[in-house]
């Protein structure tokens, strides 16, 4: 005969139909709000990572901008000197050309300068591509020339327009080429001179107007001159240039070398200990920065107790007055920005090592205390300011291993 | 049985995946297994049915949201059912407190295996559910489900010796319950 607990346990009636009719709708509302609940914090979360992706950007768009200054800053010599043929020499010797096409050239051809003196074009012709630019600039002084930079683009009509002058930057011509070349321009002014002479020579000085018969060889000295003249130039641009960088004394970013940032930095500290051996403590230290995140370094920590201090670590201590630590140190940095650096130091090395050893005689007893030169450990923090651009102010706070030494102290640091 | 051939792990699993087919025969399964736990904790037919409905929404909501997976089903929905059913009538268990002041004998009702094994299962639900509702639930979690004292004082948040005397004026109540069955073969 079975207990009545196992006909309890037992009873196995069958589920009537209508009451799962009445909890079905629940059901189905409850598979619903859970779907859409997981949706909903799917949602959430995406937007939380979003928003925090978002934060993670602008922090780290906020802490590097200073990096990518420094990067600007420093560059590479070779940077500096695109950024140089880009802008500067540009506009210099666009200024030069000018000067000589406005003064110089019309010593050699008098001609009216009404038509687009000074203007720039362009040509890709490999062969007439300088060191310096990587398009070759012919400067035309008169409009609609005829030359072999271009004879395409511009060859309209040849007979009114003159071809006066064609220069490349840092190509030196062949004196053939540029005789031919002066040739043909010749001829083709001659040409529109004899086409057009009533038209121009009033308006011209006879001392300067080329005569028909004038020998083309005087023609391709003099614009040998020229060339020449323009290739000095260049230089003289090139040197004033490259002359600013080296003032050593002028901090720009302009100058490679002063705009480098260094990673080396000098520093001292000075300050107060607490703590079992109260006292003071002076110290200087050598810091060399691996990355943003690591700097290592050394440190000679000198400490002097005081008389309390003594009275703590006598009698079994030696050299209780003083002690001279040589440490290596490595400062995580959490926080390195152009003004406000925050980091944490760890500092192991030689250093002075107390131990405390408790003696006991029956109901007495006595501490004893030893000390020896060996490893210790310190760690701490610090807190630096730049105030100057090679000057950084801070405080700093260490603590020995073993909890005995506590100094806090300003710091001073030179970057080198 | 549908639940016997899927196996009840393939059946919790397409629960979890909102599937409104094995969520029926989960609960036609756990109906047939364990509504004898409701109907111990509860007082009559229909507060049983309304606990069972309430726990069952309780578990479904467990399987489809936790994404742990349940080991022993029938020991878990036990559990939750008895939670529900106690909660169900929490609301009388808490203002009686226990005076010290009352004294219970020692339990001398060793014979209501006996005097149950005589009557019907249906008999038997009867005569538990007619007990006030303190006394019915320390009476089955204390003889049937063998919880010791310690532990439905810890459960029902009441103190151990009060458990104890409910348990006592519960077999007392049984006795006279079963007197007025006409059944008095057995020493109450």
């Amino acid at each position: 005969m079975s207990s009545y607990k196992d006909k309890l346990l037992n009873y196995k009636p069958t589920a009537d139909p209508r009451l799962w009719d009445n909890v079905e709708e629940k059901v189905i509302s409850l598979n619903k709000d859970v779907s859409t609940r997981s949706k909903s914090s799917l949602a959430y979360f995406l937007g939380a990572l979003l928003l925090l992706f978002v934060i993670g950007i602008l922090y780290m768009s906020m802490s590097t901008d200073s990096f990518y200054d420094q990067n600007k800053i420093i560059g590479s010599s070779s940077e500096v000197h695109t950024a140089l043929q880009s802008k500067d020499l540009a506009k210099d010797e666009k200024s030069k050309w000018e000067e000589v096409n406005t003064t110089k050239e019309s010593d050699l051809l008098d001609l009216p300068s009404d038509k687009k003196i000074g203007e720039v074009t362009s040509s890709n012709n490999p062969k007439e591509q300088g060191f310096i630019s990587k398009e070759s600039m012919a400067f035309v002084s008169r409009s609609g020339l005829k030359n072999h930079n271009t004879k395409n683009s511009l060859n309209s009509n040849p007979k009114d327009s003159y071809v006066l002058k064609v220069v490349n930057n840092g190509v030196q011509m062949s004196d053939i080429e540029i005789a031919d070349e002066l040739k043909d321009q010749y001829i083709l002014i001659e040409n529109h001179l004899n086409d057009n002479e009533n038209e121009l020579l009033p308006k011209m000085d006879n001392k300067h107007i080329i005569d028909n018969k004038k020998d083309v060889s005087e023609v391709s000295s003099q614009s040998r001159n020229y060339v020449e003249l323009f290739a000095n130039l260049e230089r003289k641009a090139l040197d004033e240039i490259f002359s600013k960088y080296d003032n050593k004394d002028k901090l720009s970013p302009c100058n490679p070398v002063l705009a480098k940032k260094s990673n080396t930095e000098i520093g001292c500290s000075f300050g107060f200990g607490t703590h079992v051996y109260p006292g003071y403590f002076t110290s200087v230290s050598l810091d060399y920065r691996l990355n943003k995140l690591v700097k290592v370094g050394a440190k000679i920590n000198h400490q002097r107790y005081t008389d309390g201090a003594k009275f703590i670590t006598a009698p079994d201590v030696r050299n209780a007055e003083l002690l001279t630590n040589l440490m290596a140190n490595i400062s995580l940095m959490l926080l390195d920005r152009n003004k406000v650096s925050l980091g944490i130091d760890l500092s192991s090395g030689i250093g002075m090592v107390t131990k405390n050893y408790r003696k006991q005689y029956g109901d007495q007893f006595r501490i004893d205390a030893t000390q020896y030169y060996g490893f210790n450990y310190m760690i701490g923090a610090h807190l630096d300011y730049k105030f100057q651009n090679r000057w950084k102010l801070g405080w700093e706070s260490v603590v020995d291993a073993n909890g005995e030494t506590t100094i806090h102290g300003l710091r001073l640091k030179y970057i080198l | 049985m549908i639940y016997r051939t899927m196996g009840l792990r393939s059946v919790l699993l397409n629960c979890k995946n909102n599937s409104l087919k094995d969520q029926k025969i989960l609960y036609e399964y756990s109906f047939t297994e364990l509504f004898h736990v409701c109907l111990r904790y509860t007082q009559n037919q229909q507060d049983a049915e309304e606990v069972f409905n309430l726990a069952m929404l309780k578990i479904f909501q467990y399987i489809i949201t936790d994404k742990n997976e349940i080991q022993n089903y029938l020991g878990f929905c036990a559990r939750i059912l008895r939670l529900t059913g106690i909660d169900y009538y929490k609301g009388s268990l808490s203002p009686v407190l226990y005076n010290s002041s009352l004294v219970y004998e020692n339990d001398t009702y060793n014979s209501v295996d006996q005097a149950f094994e005589a009557l019907e299962v249906e008999d038997i639900f009867a005569i538990i559910q007619s007990l006030p509702h303190k006394e019915r639930i320390v009476f089955s979690m204390f003889e049937i489900d063998g919880f010791s004292h310690r532990e439905i004082a810890l459960e029902l948040e009441i103190n151990e010796n009060y458990s104890k005397w409910l348990l006592h004026n519960a077999k007392k109540l049984l006795k006279v319950k079963m007197i007025q069955k006409g059944i008095k073969s057995y020493n109450l």
